[in-house]
């Protein structure tokens, strides 16, 4: 009778660990296919088990975050996201994530010390770009375009961290011009986007840029005309063109919500009269 | 001197038996724990005291370190002679130099001094030192048991087919081909056409030819199935179709995640596989690679 005890004691250990592992990867699927209530439901399932291996607990924690995230549950987020954290305390995108829910939840000073904390344990281009959005979108433009000045100084160049460092030094008034124009000619960027920046310099106009965007397959045109809107309006924005805000706007409407651009629009909308 | 024979020949055959059943056990050589990064296979190493994290990559060629790291670490880089093989590697990037390492060290196995190509910046991703290649893996059989978080090499020495430890459940056994570089090729089922497929762990995704999966599943690009996604190392035009399952033998993916590429900007030439199975497939599975023999061990992975 003992012995049928402890054999069957033994199965359902096995049996535990193995649902642990499935209902954890069923969690990642339903995450890359933005189902967010079976997300939920898998890793908590996982992480009730118990004996989920110790190597996934914390990305179990940042998952299911994840998902909450989707639904704008920020609270049971941020707190999954401190378990994660406090389980692997490099483990960058659940800082990245933890600045969201903290954004979402209108605490503004936890964003950045999560951004900053990701610039110290990694302080890549994209660490740089990260709280250089942050400023911008909080008027602090002189902090944006110190830190998108310093992303690039990183590799990989970005056409995209200069339109940024160009809009950011403009609003703070330190944007040298012929500087700027080096720094472009450093990048030695052909595709996009270089019209953008030639823009910038004034060497095209917007509809040379507006032609160039059109070009390409798929999705592609649709999603270099959101940016285009957004970019010419921002420099419109700064030369007090009132075409800017306009341009602004349809940034806003057209750029997919994953798109720093529709941010950044949606900001600056508050902000423009 | 007969009778000396004859206790010889006794003790020949008591000693055979178990010297084969010897043979027949399998060593691990190590244990490595699975790193944090889900879109691909992490190990610790280290070169001295120093710790790394390597990639383990089956579908790499050189096992090699990042420059950054051997920056760090204080190696001397070399200039690599440009007549070497070593020049290029996937996606065009080229490699300039190399460093020697005397004192690498992976579980408990130390490496002799070995020259390592140095990647450049951006070629990892964050907080990766390196990769293990086939150069390095193909000397061990390979034990990927992912619900466990555990990479086992094994010693490649033991007898053909005894290597299934975990489980006494039926397992699905597939004989695979290498090329002159080591890569492993096998043939699968995908939704009931075969194709030949490339095992890489070091690919977070899988990735088949969009023109393949057209010819293959009657396709066009017109089929509201095939839709648009981001592409595996910024390849533009990449689709995404619904299959139904992947079959390892017996063994059943069910919805595989699988990018569809042009052939145009996949590049992998003519006689490249039709599929290459990433990360986000082999994780699904508990794979035992025995190099010696040839044949790929595979059950789902929670199975125990």
């Amino acid at each position: 009778m003992r012995w049928v005890y402890v054999v069957a004691l033994y199965y359902s250990v096995c049996a535990a660990s193995a649902a642990a592992y499935d209902e954890f990867m069923r969690g990642m699927e339903a995450n890359h296919a933005n189902d967010a209530d079976l997300a939920i439901t898998e890793f908590t399932s996982a992480l009730n088990a118990g004996d989920l291996a110790a190597a996934y607990v914390p990305d179990a924690y940042f998952g299911r975050a994840s998902a909450y995230l989707q639904k704008q549950r920020c609270a049971a987020a941020l707190a999954d996201l401190d378990e994660a954290l406090k389980a692997r305390p490099k483990f960058l995108p659940a800082y990245y994530a933890r600045a969201n829910a903290n954004a979402c939840l209108d605490k503004g000073d936890t964003v950045r010390a999560d951004l900053d904390k990701v610039i110290e344990i990694a302080p890549t281009t994209g660490a740089y770009r990260s709280r250089g959005s942050y400023y911008w979108n909080h008027a602090q433009f002189a902090q944006a375009a110190d830190d998108f000045a310093q992303s690039l100084k990183l590799p990989p160049k970005s056409g995209f961290n200069l339109l940024w460092f160009a809009i950011s030094a403009s609003r703070a008034g330190t944007l040298d011009l012929a500087d700027f124009g080096r720094k472009v000619s450093d990048l030695d960027l052909d595709d996009w986007p270089a019209p953008l920046l030639d823009f910038f310099r004034g060497k095209v106009t917007a509809d040379d840029v507006y032609r160039k965007a059109a070009r390409g397959d798929g999705e592609v045109p649709a999603n270099q005309k959101c940016e285009a809107d957004f970019y010419i309006g921002e420099w419109r924005l700064i030369a007090k063109d009132p075409s800017a805000k306009s341009l602004i706007q349809q940034a806003e409407q057209e750029c997919p919500r994953n798109f720093v651009e529709y941010s950044a629009a949606h900001e600056e909308l508050k902000r423009v009269p | 001197m007969r009778k000396a024979a004859l206790v010889a020949l006794t003790l020949g055959l008591l000693v055979c038996p178990a010297a084969a059943e010897e043979k027949c056990q399998l060593v691990r050589i190590a244990a490595l724990d699975m790193g944090t990064d889900l879109a691909h296979v992490t190990v610790p190493a280290a070169i001295g005291d120093q710790p790394l994290t390597m990639i383990v990559d089956t579908g790499g060629v050189f096992t090699s370190l990042s420059e950054s790291k051997a920056a760090t670490l204080g190696l001397h880089p070399q200039m690599i002679d440009p007549g070497s093989t070593w020049l290029s590697i996937y996606g065009g990037i080229r490699i300039s130099h190399y460093a020697s390492v005397s004192d690498f060290t992976l579980g408990r196995m130390k490496a002799r001094k070995l020259d390592y190509p140095l990647l450049p910046f951006g070629f990892f991703p964050p907080g990766v030192d390196g990769l293990l290649a086939q150069d390095f893996l193909a000397n061990f059989d390979l034990d990927f048991d992912f619900a466990n978080a555990k990479l086992n090499l094994f010693s490649k020495d033991h007898c053909k087919g005894r290597v299934i430890y975990w489980t006494h459940d039926p397992v699905a056994t597939i004989p695979f081909t290498t090329d002159e570089v080591r890569n492993i090729y096998v043939h699968v089922q995908l939704d009931g056409h075969d194709v030949k497929a490339q095992l890489d762990t070091g690919s977070p995704r899988s990735a088949m030819s969009l023109e393949t999966a057209e010819y293959r599943y009657n396709l066009d690009d017109a089929s509201p199935l095939l839709t648009h996604v981001p592409g595996p190392n910024g390849t533009k035009n990449a689709r995404h179709y619904p299959f139904k399952q992947l079959l390892f033998d017996g063994v059943t993916v069910a919805n595989p995640d699988i990018t569809l590429v042009p052939d145009r900007e996949a590049k992998m030439g003519p006689y490249g596989p039709d599929l290459i199975i990433g990360m986000s497939i082999l994780r699904q599975l508990h794979l035992y690679v025995a190099y010696g023999e040839k044949n790929l061990y595979v059950t789902a992975a929670s199975t125990h």
